[in-house]
């Protein structure tokens, strides 16, 4: 005897509802999520602060299922950094070479600055303070690249705020809640980042598009840039400190675009910098600058570290 | 909690399971990451198809919103799609019930390229410009393969219901 499984009556006796009854909910429920995306699209401050308070609920979920896959994580990271390693070791070689040459000339600039600042009585440029936590979630879907972090307003944290890693700069703080935050990465298709390009400091705008080498636009068209030169932020508008490394230039056919010094793929601990925009402060009630701390520690410095 | 209730979480709990595993920082390149949010949706079919009643509209809701939480896209997205999905799936052809896992595959393909479509064309509408379609079509190629191992994963679960709770023909008698 052979028994005919999953006909058609059965999958109509499985359901537990009535089919115009369920259909209606399906499609009360599509349009709640039609107004939802609507209201996304809006920019709506409420949709915002649901999402930072749904983060927040789940952000203790997701510490927790981190611990089990750790192992299983790291050990693909070893296989991909197994099969890099002869070619990054060859790179290191060559690179080691170039850096004692630069290590020598980085000296003797450093000792002709602090000789001409001391000459032009400069005031010396504050370092800015930092925190460092783990990402608890990346972006994996086809229309944003952010990140979000295990802190936020009750450490300090505030929108604007610069995040960096061991090797540069990825994106900066876009909402904050109670206790995670949300990084917008550089390669975000809404970060646009005022930086400087090369020696010659040509000024471009740093275009994100959600690949992963954000465009440099609106270039002077007597700019002369070429693939290597070093990208770093220009500090226009006051968003953003001056001088954070980001990436290398890299030639396309469309123009120029830009390698994230960061690793942006494998973002593990990365630090947040608090930076607290002029343009911002200006803007407060007593229409003051305020004086940063002078005894602020340097950011790519010691670690001012908190538990993530 | 009886035995009994505890396996008709076995559905619901899958597709919040895959829901965190496609929103954990797994290392991968970012051209491959976008691979993951349709992982509950393969869940999502194979109990809609399978199990109509354990897989209701608002667990499906949740789970795509707890997708758009989790991979910071905007609110209401993947509940969209996911919901898309969901219809989709219950208009699974009667005919092809006796086809077995193949029939379902092929009918979960077919799903699939519909919701990659749909998936295009909510991006560009939201963006109010066009979306670059080839993360769309390697999400969907990656849903795609991943459908019989996930299947193969949950065919045991499945078989903790009694074959007769859904068959009424039997022959040969």
């Amino acid at each position: 005897m052979r028994v005919l499984r999953n006909d058609a009556f059965a999958r109509q006796g499985d359901a537990l509802q009535p089919r115009g009854r369920r259909r209606g909910v399906l499609v009360l429920l599509i349009l709640v999520s039609l107004g939802l995306l609507f209201l996304s699209r809006m920019q709506h401050a409420q949709v915002s602060e649901l999402r930072l308070q749904l983060a927040e609920l789940l952000a203790p979920v997701l510490k927790a299922a981190i611990v089990p896959v750790e192992p299983l994580r790291r050990a693909g990271q070893r296989v991909g950094d197994y099969f890099e390693l002869a070619s990054e070791l060859d790179r290191l070689r060559a690179e080691n070479q170039r850096l004692r040459d630069w290590e020598w000339r980085a000296q003797e600039s450093e000792r002709k600055a602090s000789q001409l600042a001391r000459l032009a009585n400069a005031v010396e440029e504050p370092g800015l303070e930092f925190l460092t936590a783990r990402v608890v979630a990346n972006s994996s879907g086809p229309l944003v690249r952010s990140a979000m972090l295990s802190l936020g307003r009750d450490r300090g944290m505030k929108p604007g705020y610069p995040v960096i890693d061991s090797n540069g700069l990825v994106g900066r703080l876009l909402e904050t809640g109670a206790r995670v935050s949300r990084v917008m990465l550089v390669t975000d298709i809404n970060s646009r980042i005022p930086v400087q390009v090369g020696r010659n400091a040509v000024r471009a705008i740093l275009l994100g598009d959600n690949g992963p080498h954000p465009r440099l636009g609106h270039l002077p068209s007597e700019a002369t840039i070429e693939a290597g030169d070093e990208v770093y932020t220009s500090g226009v508008g006051g968003v953003l400190p001056r001088g954070l490394r980001i990436g290398t230039v890299i030639a396309d056919a469309d123009g120029y675009r830009m390698r994230p010094h960061a690793r942006l793929d494998e973002l593990d601990y990365i630090s947040v910098l608090l930076f607290d925009s002029p343009s911002i402060e200006m803007g407060d009630d007593d229409k003051t600058v305020r004086p940063r701390d002078a005894t602020k520690r340097s950011a790519l410095g010691r670690a001012g570290t908190a538990t993530p | 909690m009886s035995i009994g209730a505890l396996k008709n979480i076995i559905p619901g709990s899958s597709v919040v399971l895959l829901t965190l595993v496609a929103a954990l920082p797994w290392g991968l390149p970012s051209e491959t990451r976008f691979l993951f949010p349709l992982l509950p949706y393969t869940a999502i079919h194979f109990w809609a198809v399978r199990r109509p009643a354990l897989m209701p509209d608002w667990l499906v809701f949740l789970a795509g919103l707890a997708t758009d939480v989790l991979t910071h896209g905007p609110l209401g997205f993947w509940s969209l799609v996911f919901l898309l999905g969901l219809g989709l799936a219950h208009v699974f052809p009667t005919s092809w019930h006796g086809g077995g896992t193949s029939a379902r595959w092929l009918h979960f393909c077919v799903t699939l390229v519909l919701l990659a479509v749909a998936q295009w064309g909510i991006a560009t509408v939201f963006f109010m410009s066009p979306i670059e379609w080839k993360p769309f079509a390697s999400g969907a190629l990656f849903a795609v393969l991943a459908y019989p191992v996930l299947a193969l994963l949950l065919k045991p679960c499945d078989r903790l219901w009694p074959a007769s709770a859904h068959a009424r023909f039997e022959r040969g008698v």
